[in-house]
């Protein structure tokens, strides 16, 4: 393998590559990359630039960052980014395992691997919230320890009321007292009021295109859910809302066209858990090979956390903090298992879901926890039966492309 | 009196607590060291952690919470499906780790006790976790006088810390002894010692503890000791795996185990309003890896321990499928590197099923410091 030296020039390097020869070949697809491009090539320019890099976690809102002016870099759309790339992702997971047992989350351990290489330039400063779950707890609290690199931890307990939500914006804004101390930059509310408009278009299309897709057949494919998980790492930018706008225009056209994504929809398939980040393709396969395609998912966007006064600083906060606790996977598995049965309730009743996969992820040990519970409670309400199986959503070589693929055709057929 | 500790902590529910049920009494089961037991006690109730001690077959918790839970939570669901922990009035769950978490919302869903109660524990240090965390306390104090109608006073409080710190200050007596260059237990009987304190009425505990004490500095010191050995790491509440090290021929001088020394170490202050003492006092305690921002206080703790008890190695033991202790490595590891600490590491599940393997690097770990010495 050519040897790396910086990372985010690589994944910069290879969107711009993946763009050119799209540009070329399927000029129509353009829009679906040109957000991550610009992610990725805007990180890779800020260092050049003199702008502060911050690296965060999923649990804290990019806004705040965008606000500041400071150029954040989310560890985990690093790592679900890079699971894309096999080899590269194998190296980094290698890497990591030498340095923390192979349990831990891939999410984390790529990012690990991939800052005990030294392949990475460190950034300004670091921020992170307690979510998602333990891996992340403890991964970027130790990353942060081990390379010294300044950083700010937020406590996010799942409490989903006003207490709950005030507690982790007084944090947030300690939080940006860390970070003007620590990049020169400031919180300036218009630039604030800027972004946080921005998200609320963010939100408002995430929460109109779950609308149209529960429309019967699904308008949209089930690979978009898999790639809005860019919005972790670009809510706030004009970008995501211009990949969202195009999602919803699509599937309005559709629903209108009372067309589906596919020529003939045989079964609408309840997501259970992660996308397999490895190979997003794999819906794809489900599509044509099945006529089965994902309405939702149990981890999707779906819900309009929006900012009514942009301009009330309190206010902003406390809407981010509540959109630190809707992060799908620290909405869904924070929280008491409750919200994920309730997620996958949605999914059969709203979204008139018939088939159900939990193809889960083997560090996603929290909700292997509560597994069976989910799949009994599916089992009773709605008399399906679940599809169980363990993958690392980031690495195919625990389970391959093909054996997930027999899997579900072994289910499909049993099914019928 | 040291036997009756051993005893003690060896069943459960102990004749202490079998006792206790018989006056109509109840008892409340927590799940984490940082919970403030002084709460259940000052409502007339008795407090018992929830352990999965020699639990060897998970055969339906590994059904419900999947192989990949880490065995000590799946050990505490199998002894609460087994109808083990059916002399419970209720249980308070933490969100210490996910995998407490999930055994709670298993343990609801599975097999519902009269009183059941969630209680946020911040993942931050801070005066702003503090406050947050003394709420969480009044609210679980609320919960409890409606469920059971019973009044929780401040004085009642108080007089709660009171007999909590005097166990603290007992067990910090004991580890002094430990301190010895022959110490007069082995670590084995010292966890003993304290699992007997997570599981019976306090008072008669802290009797039965002063006794034990002077019987143990009586006692014969143990002698020709290869290496002190200190012990850190994910949950032991099975004395067996110190054991295991111990018949290599290690002594445990001390650890930094939330069933060990962590659980007692520092007291709670006894001024001012209780609440926020204890909310203070637990969330400053000795640290988990679980808080985000203590990693470097546990590391000195972890140091300090290593020079008050001269310490000749460590033995950081990781249970599988434990984020916390297991994400900590990297850090840790790096630091005692740097401290130029022998330490060995190793993984190991509840039922200990790879016991030789444990001891057969254990044994080749003291060699290794028997060189060094
Ligand atoms: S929630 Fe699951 S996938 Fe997400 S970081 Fe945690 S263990 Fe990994
Ligand atoms: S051993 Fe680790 S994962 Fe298991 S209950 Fe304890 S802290 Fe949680």
């Amino acid at each position: 393998m050519k040897e790396i030296k910086d990372i985010v020039e690589y994944m910069a390097t290879s969107l711009t590559s993946i763009m050119d020869h799209i540009t070329k070949k399927y000029p129509e697809r353009r829009w679906l990359y040109e957000a991550q491009q610009h992610y990725w090539v805007s990180i890779h320019q800020a260092r050049q630039m003199g702008i502060p890099v911050v690296w965060h976690n999923q649990s804290i809102p990019p806004e705040l960052l965008y606000a500041m002016g400071v150029v954040p870099l989310c560890l985990d759309v690093l790592s679900t980014s890079m699971a894309a790339f096999h080899v590269l992702s194998s190296r980094y997971l290698d890497i990591s395992h030498k340095y923390v047992p192979e349990y831990v989350c891939a999410v984390n351990k790529i990012v690990i691997g991939v800052v005990m290489s030294g392949d990475i330039p460190l950034p300004d400063a670091m921020i992170y919230a307690s979510g998602p779950c333990d891996s992340a707890r403890i991964s970027y609290p130790m990353i942060a320890e081990t390379l010294n690199i300044p950083h700010f931890s937020v406590d996010a307990p799942f409490q989903d009321n006003q207490r709950g939500y005030q507690y982790i914006a007084g944090q947030l804004k300690e939080a940006v007292a860390f970070l003007e101390e620590m990049t020169g930059k400031r919180l300036d509310t218009s630039a604030m009021a800027r972004v946080i408009e921005q998200s609320n278009l963010s939100y408002d299309l995430f929460s109109q295109i779950a609308e149209l897709r529960k429309t019967t057949p699904c308008p949209l494919p089930g690979k978009l859910l898999a790639m809005n998980s860019v919005a972790l790492g670009m809510s706030g930018t004009p970008q995501l809302v211009k990949f969202l706008k195009k999602q919803y225009e699509d599937g309005l056209e559709k629903v209108r066209r009372k067309e589906g994504c596919l020529p003939v929809e045989r079964k609408r398939v309840a997501w259970m858990q992660n996308p397999v980040f490895f190979n997003i393709g794999i819906v794809d396969w489900m599509e044509k090979e099945f006529g089965a395609v994902l309405p939702m998912d149990a981890f999707g966007w779906r819900r309009a956390a929006l900012i009514e006064d942009v301009l009330d600083k309190d206010a902003v906060f406390e809407g981010l903090a509540k959109r630190s606790l809707m992060v799908p996977m620290t909405h869904m598995g924070s929280s008491p298992v409750e919200y994920w049965m309730e997620s996958a309730t949605e999914l059969f009743r709203d979204y008139q879901c018939d088939t159900a996969i939990f193809a889960g992820h083997v560090g996603c040990t929290h909700f292997w926890a509560v597994g069976k519970l989910l799949k009994d409670m599916i089992y009773d309400r709605f008399g399906v039966t679940t599809l169980v199986f363990d993958i690392d959503a980031l690495d195919p070589r625990y389970v391959g492309t093909d054996v997930i693929q027999n899997r579900i055709r072994d289910f499909m057929e049993t099914i019928g | 009196m040291i036997k009756e500790l051993f005893r003690k902590s060896d069943v459960f529910p102990n004749d202490s607590v079998t006792v206790w049920k018989d006056q109509g009494k109840k008892v409340i089961g927590f799940m984490c060291s940082y919970f403030p037991e002084e709460v259940i006690h000052a409502a007339g109730m008795l407090p018992f952690r929830i352990r999965g001690g020699s639990c060897t077959r998970t055969n339906c918790s590994d059904a419900v919470m999947s192989n990949y839970s880490c065995s000590f939570a799946r050990s505490c669901l199998e002894l609460a499906m087994n109808g083990t922990y059916g002399f419970l009035d209720g249980l308070i769950g933490q969100d210490s780790c996910s995998q407490m978490e999930r055994l709670y919302d298993n343990w609801r869903f599975r097999t519902r006790l009269p009183f059941m109660h969630l209680l946020h524990l911040p993942y931050k240090n801070s005066d702003a976790g503090i406050e947050w965390y003394r709420h969480e306390i009044s609210v679980l104090i609320e919960s409890l006088e409606k469920a059971f109608q019973v009044t929780v006073t401040n004085e009642n409080l108080a007089r709660a810390i009171e007999v909590y710190n005097e166990t603290r200050m007992l067990l910090r007596s004991l580890y002094e002894l430990r301190r010895n260059e022959n110490p007069p237990l082995t670590g084995a009987q010292s966890q003993s010692i304290i699992l007997a304190a997570t599981s019976m009425p306090r008072e008669e505990y802290n009797e039965l503890l002063r006794a034990a004490l002077r019987e143990i500095r009586s006692g014969e010191p143990i002698r020709d000791i290869r290496a002190r050995l200190m012990v850190v790491g994910s949950s032991i509440d099975d004395p067996t795996f110190i054991k295991i090290i111990e018949d290599q021929g290690g002594l445990v001088v001390t650890d930094a185990l939330c069933f060990g020394g962590r659980y007692f170490w520092e007291p709670v202050d006894n001024q001012g309003d209780p609440l926020l003492a204890l909310a203070g006092a637990y969330l400053s305690r000795p640290k988990c890896p679980r808080m985000m921002n203590e990693h470097i206080p546990l590391f000195e703790f972890i140091t300090d321990m290593v020079q008050n008890y001269k310490v000749d190695g460590i033995i950081f033991q990781k249970m599988k499928f434990c984020n916390f202790w297991g994400g900590e490595s990297l850090f840790l590891e790096k630091k005692l590197k740097e401290f130029r600490i022998p330490f060995l590491s190793i993984e190991r599940e509840q039922d200990l099923t790879n016991a030789a393997q444990i001891a057969t690097r254990v044994e080749a770990f003291i060699e290794m410091i028997e060189g060094a010495i």
